[in-house]
């Protein structure tokens, strides 16, 4: 048997796969980690903890929310959270006030309270404030949000802002005195979870909000200063002149009037006997619209030749068919004003203008300078003189559509009669929650899906259509060793044998449990059930296939539900079509897209002439199956002649198991309509329009030939992504493969202007751009951000730059758009690292650093999550990046896990990897899970901050954190905050002894956000213990101030008053969650490391001691070992071995014995449980190794 | 017989007849000779009706000149007016070759730089479309311009020429006209000749008959003075 000693200097390797723990002949073995739980390895080697997040407040009523950083004054960073409906800020810790502070006079103990402002507080009802200064008093109103009712002027109720349960004044106590402040809030019109795509596009002071529907505009209003909150303006943004989607062949407007709101009525260019037409072309007829049905079709009169034609309405070139619809309203239009067309056949008059082709596709123009005959050509006689502006573009916006077909509901029928009932599917609001649709729900029992994890004693899943309850605890795979008959085993230590997992149960350590095995062993007086406790069996076998281990509880069901909801005309009307507006959060039917039979539902459109008996009665007109999302749905009837007294849709949707289990083990089956739209052929079906002309006025009352219809509108849809660079804002996300940019410096105030060319049709540098790129697929541009050589954007098939392949700016002329690489991109917002950009995979599954080559120049794309792939088990869903004081991008994970990886990439060349990519995983000491992250400057603008909205599954409020910063050398114990959502109390008071304890006790207030949570107070420096919080507050007992009591002894009342004692100062106190850090060494292979005369893999060896060079540790704050099961507290001692206290700060090399099984692995460990600081700077172990 | 009145009355009827005898004689040559005079100025005159005649006879030879001229440059506008209208023909040929070789290259740019023809590659080719066709029609309208000038020119080249030959003509006749005159001239003088030469034929005759009478008168005085 060998010994050596090793050391590993470096953890800048991070956590890495099990599966990559083979490459111990690659350099970066030596720095990886096995296990980086809730510590980051630093730039320079050394392993830190994690900084625990600070407390800012729950989210706008506890809701799911969304985080957007909106940093326009690096010293005043500012935070977007935006929630259902509303939009507030934070900035650093605190949230963002409307600064008008009010001073209350008194505060009623009516209930609801009654608050009673010195002066007229001029706020609203629905409105969130809370309360400051009140000392100690009144603690259920400290550090907690409120919601107002007005009573006038200067009263105003309050109610908890995230249950909505009144306050009572009677509970409140005494009132001293006070101030509220309102916190800054702003109605959006992201309701129903809409807010989760946003995107921000930001431009100095102001923003453009995201998400598909209309882009809103968020501006400073007012800069914030050192005393004053920064204001804002929120309004809809306001397209000027496009961007546009390409113009119709064959599709005519005519405009009732030049200028002001017009009617325009839309239909084709004359049939021409001497053209062939293709299919799809359009001709008007006799007044009737017609569309080619094959090619080369000439010389066929459309009304007589309907094997060649078919009838179609003017507006049929227009959304896909459908024509205008309601939703086109606000939609922008561009109109080519031209004279009427040169005709040989006819005379004109002086002044008279025509358009005559010039034979290859262009139109010049021209005046009569005097009367000019029948033949006369433009441009053979001086009779017509050229007219260099004889024809301008304009534009327009959509004011009301009429003539769509939409028949106007008389009386609902159905059986959505939840929620809003059956009226709310006709009440002309398209875009509403379920809450408010005409809904169907209910519920149904449902379990987890067996999988092969652990399962606790009596815990229930299903499989394969039965559910099982577990009869014992049971794992599939337990990090424990097989029982050995060659070691002792001790007290506590656990193996695993024949299928079971089993405890040590003697003390004595030397000789327990050697050769006896865990189960069936009996003899010389001895047994196995005298050493060994059964724990829980190991399986990963399914249920059916471990009968002793479950016990079945029958088949498990699902559900077929069968539901409409339609019209009863007191006129019989044909039906042209149906178009459904499913629910904006749940959609139509929350059948599960991932559910093992049943992705899809199926909707009928039915009718009748008398009251349909059910939902499946009457006659189909149409029948469309699909799968659940919130577009809009239409369905176009196969009669559109017969007229019906009754019409209907009818949804059939199959619930299968296995169904989605959120921990409640009910389904909630819900079915929802916004709104249903009947529409009746035969009419001008979104054919006529009427339009405010916002561009110049039109040249002519004649036809137009050449329009174009805006590419964003409710109908189309509206930018999900973009970008701000060169002065233009960039969009995309409409129409695959095409992004536009607005004008050069276009945007202005609300305005986003779109201008493609000048009035005449000049296309000059500064115009926007639109484009579409010419690709082998086409996709949703997903993400857009700039580079240095250009924009780059991301779509689930590559990558593309857009370039300027001339000298100059990005300009209609002077661009260039190449897919640079294929790796595809998930939908979520890149971020940008010193050098690289970072992005996810399509598949959610890795992360990529993307960056041009500096030899090469092309770009390459790097996978930093290549050797810990199982940090993304469950897909990335949203990445974020911090500079200082470590450069790390943050992960959140689609399962709320947060993950992170130091990262740093000095040389830009493929060859080579980053300088540093080190991965560490997170576990919030609350428990919660991550909902949202962003990063920020840090309060001050000297460092980034992380910051996160977390979940409680278990109250499911919502809470804001901001982790707090990584400690700088010159740290001392008062700055440390490793509490997880750590409030800092609003209020502390000493009380005397006994109260709270024999020595007195500390009251701290201001902990409403954990009422009724378990927490550690880490209090001046130590950490002072767990506790319950109760009405806001806990009460923390003083120590001895020898040795015994809370913070060994060391918290005393005398400490506490030290700090009070000085002016302004307040005692240092965080209140928050604890959190194990962890750190695991990968196994030392190397024979250097090990002893072993060559490779150490697979044998036997074992850590006789440990070492570390530690910075800033506290006694009792880390401990080490070989298995997180078994760890020993550093003990750091003086000189004279005496163990330094706990408030004081050690630094320095530790060594000593740990336990350490006899094993293959010998992987050194450490963790701190409780709120005080580590930096593990070197690990080093004292191997010994059977060499065999 | 003695010497009476009527003697004297017969002495100085004889001597007045004498004198007027002789005066006659002296004015009928006097008057021939005006006559004479009156005739040589005729055919003075008539010498330069003559030459009148051939000075126009000169003009009305150069005004045809002229015309030639101007019918010379006429051809010439009309030939312009033709090269014009080929030339333009031509440039509007070429220029659409430009036009479509531009197009043609901002659509390979277009799709080059890995874009589809819409959206501001559209505004591009349809700018470049409407500018095309307001070349083109410059492009005519400055042909047709100077077509008509040329025709215009024509015209009037033509209207010159034939005002030309018109003024030839009428000098021609005038000249004609003028010789008529000196020829009536020449007569006139040979006619006023034949005049003097008569008159002074009769005063001879008159200055005879005075004589005679004064001859008898002066016998009839000496008569008287016998008887």
């Amino acid at each position: 048997m060998g010994s050596s000693s090793f050391v590993w200097t470096s953890f800048t390797g991070g956590e890495i796969s099990q599966t990559a723990q083979g490459r111990f002949d690659q350099p970066y073995y030596k720095t990886s980690l096995n296990v980086c739980l809730n510590g980051i390895p630093l730039e320079n080697g050394s392993w830190q903890r994690r900084p625990g997040t600070r407390h800012v407040a729950p989210t706008r009523g506890g809701k799911t929310g969304k985080l957007i950083s909106f940093s326009f004054q690096d010293s005043f960073p500012y935070q977007m959270e935006f929630t259902d409906g509303f939009l507030r800020f934070t900035t650093g810790p605190s949230l963002v006030m409307t600064n008008d502070q009010q001073s209350i006079v008194a505060i009623s103990s009516a209930n609801p309270a009654v608050v009673q402002t010195a002066s007229a507080h001029g706020w609203s009802t629905g409105n969130s404030v809370a309360f400051n200064s009140l000392g100690v008093n009144n603690p259920l109103l400290q550090n907690r949000q409120f919601t107002i009712t007005v009573v006038n002027t200067t009263h105003f109720s309050i109610a908890d802002a995230i249950t909505g349960a009144s306050i009572d004044g009677s509970t409140l106590g005494t009132f001293a005195s006070g101030n509220v402040t309102r916190i800054l809030e702003i109605a959006t019109t992201y309701n129903s979870g809409s807010w989760s795509g946003l995107r921000s596009v930001q431009a100095e002071t102001r923003t453009v909000l995201l998400n598909g529907t209309k882009p809103q505009i968020l501006q400073v209003a007012t800069a914030p200063t050192i005393s004053q909150f920064a204001t804002f303006t929120f309004s809809p943004s306001d397209f000027i002149d496009g961007p546009y989607l390409d113009p119709i062949d064959g599709s005519v407007v005519s405009s009732s009037a030049l200028n002001g709101v017009v009617t325009l009525t839309f239909f084709f260019q004359a049939y021409d006997s001497t053209i062939a037409y293709n299919i799809g072309d359009f001709v008007s007829s006799g007044g009737v619209g017609y569309q080619s049905l094959t090619s080369l079709n000439q010389n066929n009169t459309p009304a007589s030749s309907p094997s060649n034609w078919k009838v179609v309405n003017g507006g049929t070139p227009v959304n896909n068919g459908q024509g205008f619809q309601s939703s086109d309203i606000g939609r922008l239009l561009r109109l080519f004003s031209e004279p009427q067309l040169w005709n040989s056949s006819s005379t004109y008059t002086t002044g008279t203008v025509v358009a005559y082709s010039d034979g290859i596709g262009g139109f010049s123009y021209w005046t009569a300078t005097g009367s000019v005959g029948a033949g006369v050509q433009p441009g053979t006689s001086t009779l017509w003189a050229i007219n260099a502006t004889g024809a301008q573009w304009t534009w327009a916006q959509v004011v009301s559509v009429s003539g769509s077909g939409l028949i106007s509901p008389v009386s609902a029928i159905g059986s959505l009669v939840s929620g809003g009932g059956i009226a709310a599917a006709f009440d002309g609001n398209t875009g509403k929650s379920f809450s408010s649709c005409a809904t169907f729900f209910t519920n149904i029992q449902t379990w987890p899906v067996w999988s092969a994890v652990v399962w606790g004693v009596g815990n229930v899943c299903q499989y394969a259509g039965t559910a099982y309850r577990a009869n014992v605890t049971i794992v599939p795979s337990p990090p424990f060793d097989a029982w050995n008959s060659g070691i002792a085993y001790g007290n506590g230590q656990t193996v695993t044998y024949q299928g079971a997992v089993y405890t040590c149960i003697r003390t004595e350590t030397f000789f327990a449990g050697v050769g006896i095995p865990p189960t069936g062993y009996s003899a010389l007086g001895l047994t196995s059930a005298m050493f060994w406790t059964f724990i829980e069996s190991i399986s990963a076998l399914p249920p059916n296939l471990a009968p002793s281990l479950w016990t079945s509880l029958g088949a498990i069901s699902g559900a077929s539900e069968d539901v409409y909801v339609g019209q009863h005309y007191s006129s019989p009307s044909a039906i042209s079509l149906v178009t459904l507006y499913p629910s904006v959060d749940v959609g139509l039917a929350n059948v599960p897209s991932d559910s093992v039979q049943n992705g899809t539902y199926t909707i009928n459109l039915r009718a009748k002439n008398s009251a349909p008996s059910a939902a499946n009665d009457g006659t189909v007109l149409a029948t469309l199956t699909l799968g659940n999302n919130i577009a809009p749905i239409t369905l176009i009837s196969t009669d559109q002649v017969s007229t019906w007294s009754y019409v209907w849709v009818e949804i059939t949707a199959s619930y299968l198991q296995p169904l989605p289990d959120d921990g409640s083990h009910i389904f909630v089956i819900k079915i929802g309509l916004s709104q249903v739209q009947f529409y009746a052929p035969n009419v001008n079906n979104g054919s006529v329009i009427t339009a405010q002309i916002r561009g110049n006025a039109l040249l002519y009352n004649q036809t137009i030939r050449t329009w174009q219809l805006g590419v964003y509108s409710d109908t189309t849809g509206w930018p999900t992504c973009g970008t701000y660079h060169e002065g233009r804002i960039w969009f995309g996300g409409v129409v695959s493969n095409r992004f536009d940019s607005s004008v050069s410096n276009g945007f202005n105030g609300i305005e986003l202007d779109f201008t493609p060319t000048g009035p005449d049709g000049t296309v000059s540098v500064s115009n926007a751009i639109s484009y579409i790129c010419d690709g082998e697929d086409t996709n949703q541009i997903l993400w857009m951000t700039p580079d240095q050589q250009g924009i780059i954007f991301g779509t689930q098939a590559g990558e593309w730059l857009i370039s300027a392949p001339a000298q100059g700016a990005l300009a209609p002329t002077n661009i260039k758009a190449v897919r640079v690489t294929k790796i595809g991109c998930a939908n979520a917002e890149p971020r940008r690292a010193e050098h690289t950009l970072l992005f996810i995979q399509k598949f959610s599954r890795k992360i990529m650093e993307y960056f041009a080559d500096v030899f090469s120049g092309k770009f390459s794309a790097p996978n930093l999550s290549e050797r810990a792939k199982h940090m993304t088990v469950n897909g990335v869903a949203e990445i974020a990046y911090q500079q200082e004081l470590a450069p790390i991008f943050w992960c959140r994970r689609n399962d709320g896990a947060l993950v992170g990886a130091t990262y740093k990439r000095d040389t830009l060349t493929t060859s080579q990897g980053p300088t540093i990519i080190g991965w560490h995983r997170h576990q919030l000491g609350s428990g919660r899970r991550v909902e949202s992250i962003a990063v920020g400057p840090s309060h001050g603008g000297n460092l980034d901050s992380l910051s996160l909205i977390t979940n409680d599954t278990n109250s499911g409020v919502r809470h804001l954190e901001i982790m707090g910063d990584l400690l700088d050398e010159s740290f001392i114990l008062t700055d440390c905050a490793f509490l997880d959502d750590a409030i800092t109390p609003s209020s502390t008071l000493v009380q005397a002894g006994p109260t709270g304890g024999p020595f007195g006790s500390l009251l701290i207030n201001g902990l409403w956000a954990h009422n009724g949570k378990k927490v550690t107070a880490f209090i001046a420096g130590l950490d002072c213990g767990d506790y319950t919080v109760s009405n806001g507050s806990i009460t923390v007992p003083f120590g001895d101030g020898v040795s015994g009591g809370t913070g060994s002894g060391l918290f005393t009342a005398a400490l506490a008053e030290s700090f009070q004692a000085v002016a302004g100062e307040t005692i240092p106190a965080v209140i928050g969650f604890s959190y194990n850090s962890d750190g695991q060494l990968v196994r030392p292979v190397a024979p250097a490391d090990t002893g072993a005369q060559t490779i150490g893999f697979a044998k036997l060896g074992r850590q006789h001691r440990a070492s570390a060079l530690l910075f800033g540790c506290v006694n009792g704050s880390i401990s080490f070992g070989t298995d997180f099961t078994k760890l020993d507290p550093a003990k750091l001692r003086q000189p004279n071995d005496v163990q330094y206290p706990v408030n004081v700060l050690w630094s320095g090399i530790w060594r000593d014995t740990v336990n350490s099984l006899l094993d293959y692995d010998g992987m050194i460990s450490w963790r701190i449980s409780r709120p005080l600081p580590a930096t593990v700077i070197v690990v080093g172990g004292f191997d010994s190794k059977a060499d065999i | 017989m003695a010497i009476s009145n009527a003697t004297f009355s017969d002495i100085s009827g004889a001597v007045s007849d004498i004198f007027a005898g002789m005066g006659a004689a002296d004015k009928a040559a006097l008057q021939a000779q005006g006559l004479r005079i009156t005739a040589q100025g005729t055919l003075i005159t008539a010498q330069g009706t003559r030459l009148n005649a051939e000075s126009l006879r000169t003009k009305a030879a150069g005004d045809i000149a002229e015309a030639s001229n101007y019918d010379l440059a006429s051809t010439l506008a009309e030939a312009n007016k033709a090269y014009t209208d080929q030339s333009t023909r031509l440039q509007q040929s070429q220029l659409n070759r430009n036009i479509t070789q531009t197009i043609g290259g901002q659509q390979a740019g277009v799709a080059a730089s890995g874009f589809g023809a819409g959206g501001s590659a559209a505004y591009l080719l349809r700018d470049s479309q409407a500018q095309g066709a307001l070349a083109k029609g410059v492009l005519a309208q400055q042909g047709v311009i100077t077509e008509a000038g040329y025709e215009q020119q024509a015209q009037s080249y033509t209207t010159l020429a034939n005002a030309g030959r018109a003024t030839a003509a009428a000098e021609m006749d005038m000249a004609s006209k003028t010789d008529t005159i000196a020829t009536e001239q020449d007569a006139l003088a040979v006619q006023q000749q034949q005049l003097a030469n008569q008159t002074q034929d009769v005063g001879n005759k008159e200055a005879d008959m005075d004589f005679f009478s004064g001859a008898i008168k002066g016998v009839s005085a000496i008569a008287s003075i016998f008887i």
